[in-house]
């Protein structure tokens, strides 16, 4: 992984870290954007055009690839680097919770 | 019945696409649904006043590369509407609908984005124009401005020269300044938001 995606990366945004981390299923843009809804109460919104934008993003960067269409949606998953900038962030993060107090 | 339709002349810049897209929607909810545009005239339907909102973005994408880009946002409940100068227009009801949904962009990295994509895509092509233009003929532009410094009386091709030069300077100025003030807006929200 280069230094310079590392460091776009990591740390990444809310918006980001649940579009990775829903692609570790394959899934189209505006299912990522229900699960992500489900998953937070609704407390994260992820609209149309920050979502096409940072899949677009995503894919050009090599941490999700295209996969196949349905019905002209574009379905991604997420490749090894992008595993590897999730698991970053995931420990970056129990390291934020761990020190705020939590288990 | 033929439906009541009026034209109203409406003329916005990049530093004015929030203004225009309120405009719509003020139309729509005074009754007057927005049918199409060419950039400066917009055509209105007549309708019951609706709770709609208007939202336009730049994708930057070619136009046989858009399929998918509308795929998403009709799943997301955006009706399009029509494409301009690389601007694509949605509609969407806005009853029921939270804030995040009557967005098209949910942070403001993707929105300052949007309009560093337009800047990219226009301005170097524009002021790649204006000095074509200005080198095709810089020997006559300077032969005028010449004989302006040096008081001589000029001819009426020569004022008609002048004048073409002063237009196209004012309209790089005025795209110039445009850009500016879009880019600053964009950027002074998104901090404060951030």
């Amino acid at each position: 992984m280069t230094e310079k995606l590392r460091r776009v990366y990591v740390p990444m945004t809310e918006t980001g870290f649940y579009i990775l981390f829903c692609l570790r299923e394959e899934m189209h843009g505006y299912s990522i954007g229900q699960r992500v809804k489900e998953m937070t109460d609704g407390a994260v919104s992820i609209s149309a055009g920050t979502m096409y934008g940072t899949l677009s993003k995503m894919e050009k960067d090599g941490l999700i690839q295209f996969s196949r269409e349905e019905e002209k949606r574009k379905l991604y998953r997420i490749t090894e680097l992008g595993e590897e900038i999730l698991s970053l962030e995931i420990e970056r993060i129990k390291r934020l919770y761990r020190n705020i107090g939590g288990v | 019945m033929m439906n009541e339709t009026k034209r109203v002349f409406g003329y916005f810049t990049i530093a004015d696409w929030e203004r225009e897209q309120n405009w719509l929607t003020e139309m729509s909810a005074q009754g007057w649904r927005f049918v199409k545009t060419n950039g400066f005239f917009y055509t209105f339907e007549r309708c019951e006043p609706e709770q709609v909102v208007y939202r336009l973005d730049y994708s930057g994408l070619r136009k046989g590369d858009r399929g998918d880009y509308y795929a998403m946002l009709r799943d997301y409940g955006w009706e399009y509407l029509q494409d301009i100068n690389g601007f694509s227009y949605f509609r969407k009801p806005a009853d029921g609908a939270s804030e995040a949904d009557l967005e098209l962009f949910s942070d403001g990295a993707s929105r300052i984005k949007m309009v560093k994509k337009f800047l990219v895509a226009k301005m170097p092509l524009i002021y790649l124009l204006y000095i074509a233009a200005i080198l095709i003929s810089a020997e006559r532009y300077c032969d005028v401005l010449k004989k302006l410094l040096h008081g001589e009386s000029l001819q009426s091709g020569e004022v008609m020269i002048l004048l073409t030069l002063a237009f196209m300077t004012s309209m790089l100025i005025f795209m110039t300044v445009q850009s500016v003030r879009a880019y600053r807006r964009i950027k002074k929200e998104y901090q404060n938001r951030a």
